[in-house]
This record gives structure tokens, C-alpha cells and sequence, in this order.
């Protein structure tokens, strides 16, 4: 229906094309007899193919595309303009603290929240209560023994900071703790 | 069986053969291999490649079944898939020898329907015509398609389909006057 109404009525000459195509489907060249035979056949080894060659892995086809990407000219570029605005970005962007923008561990304290030890456990000490001892203080041993048998210790440092230093030293399973410089 | 009929036919086909209905895909074949065939003969005017893509045609129809979404007739997605292997291998002869508005001749070509070409004064007008023309007038007249399947087959608008059928039809006329047919 719609066909009809946009396509326009044939004139004479549409009707002779048609007459001529017409004519010619009497005479146009067919596909091989056994086309449809090679058909399955092609299916049929594209399929084994599928079967025996396994699907590349993600990894391989990212490799693969990244691979293919070929040398252009304005990706080069591209490229440089998008480092170029990187390196503007970081060069002007807000200045805080009148630190020029730049972040340490000091501005913020990081470095402080912490303190690391040297402790030297009794001879006699046990796991369970060296265990014990950690739990209460909050610390962590993050070293050792180095050959005095002194172990790192690290703790956090907050207000209480005295009182668990206290109470590793009162604790009676360490013979010796004190700041690592 | 009328046009209707036959573009629910191959929906039906097309929709056990993306089941993997190997019947339906022979059906299908039966009822479509001769367009299908006679379209690429057309747009590459080489029997051996024509043949060669064809059967690629159907493999890919075989395994691409599943995705066709409706949106035009069964045939002229078929369609599209011919012509762009058909677009591809032109494009590959192109960089050599081959010249895509006018296609060399084959000499290996069906002889009977070169003799028709040769004697009916609209074919021998049309084998003079650039393949784009060929093309739009061979949907239009010889595989009976609307301006809206071509218009999604080639991508591109309703109006510019008509207007390129008129620009076809008016150098088929002239080309026809040069001849004296």
C-alpha cells in the first residue's frame, strides 16, 4: 500500500525497462547446480573450525586490537594535546593551604598517626600473651627479629598513646620498648 | 505466490533457519539463490567471483540468521549482505585494476545471456551505465524492490532513491539514443 503511494505510475519507457528485465530473467545466468551442496560443506567446515580452535581470551583479543591499531598521524596528536592539557591542568590548577598544591604526608599528619617501636620481648614471653598484649595496645608488629631479637612494633598514635606505651612496658612480656628513630 | 506471501515465507524460513533448521535453509536458498546470485553477477560482472560470494552469501545468512531484526524483508537484508562482500571485493580489485563505476567486461560470462545483453537495446544501454545506476534500476525493475528496502539497503534516504532512479532512468535514455535503440 504504501509502496503505491510513494513510488509513481510507470510511463512508457518504465513499462519497455520492465519488459526488457522481464525478458531477461528468461536468459540470466543461474548459480552452479551444486552451489548449495559446497554451501553446507563451507558451513560445515566453518563450523569444525568454531569447534577446534578455542575463542581467544579476553587478554589476547585486547593484545590483538591494540596490536592493529594502526600507526595515525592525528592520534599521534591527539595524543600530545591531551598530555599537553594534563600538564596545564596540574601547572595552573587551585593552589590550597599555600602549599603550591603539592600534597605531603606532613600537611595533613599522615606521617604523625602513627609511631614505630623497638621492642624486645621477654625470654620467656608466649605467644598467647604477647598476642594479648597487641590486641590491647592497638599495635602491630611490622619487622623482625632482627639479631638482638629486637622486633618493630607499630602503633597508633592518638591521645591514649602514653597509656598503651605504659601498658607495654608493664605488660611483663616485654623486656625493653622504646622509639624507633 | 505474490509478494506479501513470499516476504512471510522467508520470514518463516529465515526464522527456522536461525534455529539451525537445515530444510528451512535449503527452502530458503531455493527461493532466493537466483536474485541473490543474479544481483552480484550484476554489481561484479565476474562469474567465478560472483559464485564464490554467493556461497559466502549463504553461509553468512546460515550463521548470522539469529540477528536479523525485522526491519526490512528478509531478501533485501540478504541483500545487503551481498552487497557489501560484493563492495568489499570491488574495492580490493579497485586498488589494482578494476574501475567500480565501470566495470570491466568477463570474458568468462554466460554466453546466452550476453547475447541477450548484446541484442536487447535497454540491456546493451544499461551494461554502458555506472554501476550505481545498474544498480538502482535492477532493484526497481528486475528484483522488484520498494523505494523504502532499497532505501535501507543502501542507506541512504527514500528521496534520494528516487531521485537516483530518475537520474538513472534519464542516462539509460541516453545511452539508449547513442546506441539508436
Amino acid at each position: 500500500m504504501e509502496q503505491r503511494e510513494t513510488e509513481p505510475i510507470k510511463d512508457n519507457f518504465e513499462n519497455r525497462i520492465e519488459q526488457s528485465y522481464q525478458k531477461m530473467s528468461e536468459n540470466i545466468p543461474q548459480p552452479p547446480p551444486d552451489a548449495f551442496s559446497r554451501i553446507m560443506e563451507t558451513i560445515g567446515e566453518q563450523q569444525e573450525k568454531q569447534v577446534e580452535e578455542p575463542q581467544p581470551s579476553m587478554l589476547s583479543r585486547v593484545m590483538t586490537a591494540v596490536r592493529n591499531i594502526r600507526p595515525v598521524p592525528a592520534l599521534g596528536w591527539s595524543v600530545a594535546v591531551v598530555q599537553f592539557a594534563v600538564i596545564l591542568f596540574l601547572i595552573f590548577q587551585p593552589q590550597t593551604n599555600g602549599t603550591n598544591g603539592l600534597k605531603t604526608l606532613s600537611i595533613d599528619g599522615s606521617a604523625d598517626r602513627s609511631i614505630v617501636l623497638n621492642v624486645v620481648f621477654e625470654e620467656n614471653a608466649v605467644q598467647k600473651d604477647i598476642n594479648r598484649l597487641l590486641n590491647r595496645v592497638e599495635g602491630v608488629i611490622v619487622g623482625g627479629p632482627g639479631n638482638n631479637g629486637v622486633y618493630l612494633l607499630k602503633l597508633r598514635k592518638g591521645e591514649d598513646f602514653v597509656k598503651r606505651l605504659n601498658t607495654i612496658e608493664n605488660s611483663g612480656v616485654v623486656k625493653f620498648a622504646g622509639e624507633k628513630y | 505466490m505474490n509478494k506479501e506471501a513470499e516476504k512471510e515465507l522467508e520470514e518463516r524460513l529465515l526464522k527456522r533457519v536461525a534455529k539451525k533448521d537445515g530444510s528451512a535453509f535449503e527452502q530458503l536458498y531455493e527461493l532466493t539463490s537466483k536474485s541473490i546470485f543474479f544481483y552480484l553477477y550484476r554489481l561484479l560482472q565476474d562469474r567465478e567471483t560472483a559464485e564464490d560470494l554467493h556461497m559466502e552469501v549463504y553461509a553468512a545468512v546460515w550463521k548470522n540468521a539469529q540477528g536479523f531484526k525485522g526491519k526490512s524483508r528478509v531478501k533485501t537484508w540478504m541483500f545487503g549482505i551481498a552487497r557489501n562482500m560484493a563492495m568489499n571485493e570491488l574495492r580490493k580489485h579497485h586498488r589494482k585494476t578494476l574501475r567500480i563505476d565501470k566495470p570491466v567486461r568477463d570474458e568468462n560470462s554466460f554466453k546466452a545471456y550476453k547475447e541477450f545483453e548484446r541484442h536487447d537495446s535497454i540491456q546493451a544501454a544499461l551494461a554502458q551505465l555506472s554501476y550505481k545506476h545498474r544498480e538502482i534500476l535492477d532493484l526497481v525493475f528486475f528484483h522488484g524492490q520498494s523505494y523504502s528496502d532499497i532505501s535501507k539497503l543502501l542507506a541512504i534516504p527514500e528521496n534520494t532513491v528516487k531521485t537516483r532512479v530518475y537520474y538513472a532512468k534519464a542516462a539509460l535514455k541516453e545511452e539508449i539514443c547513442k546506441t539508436g535503440g
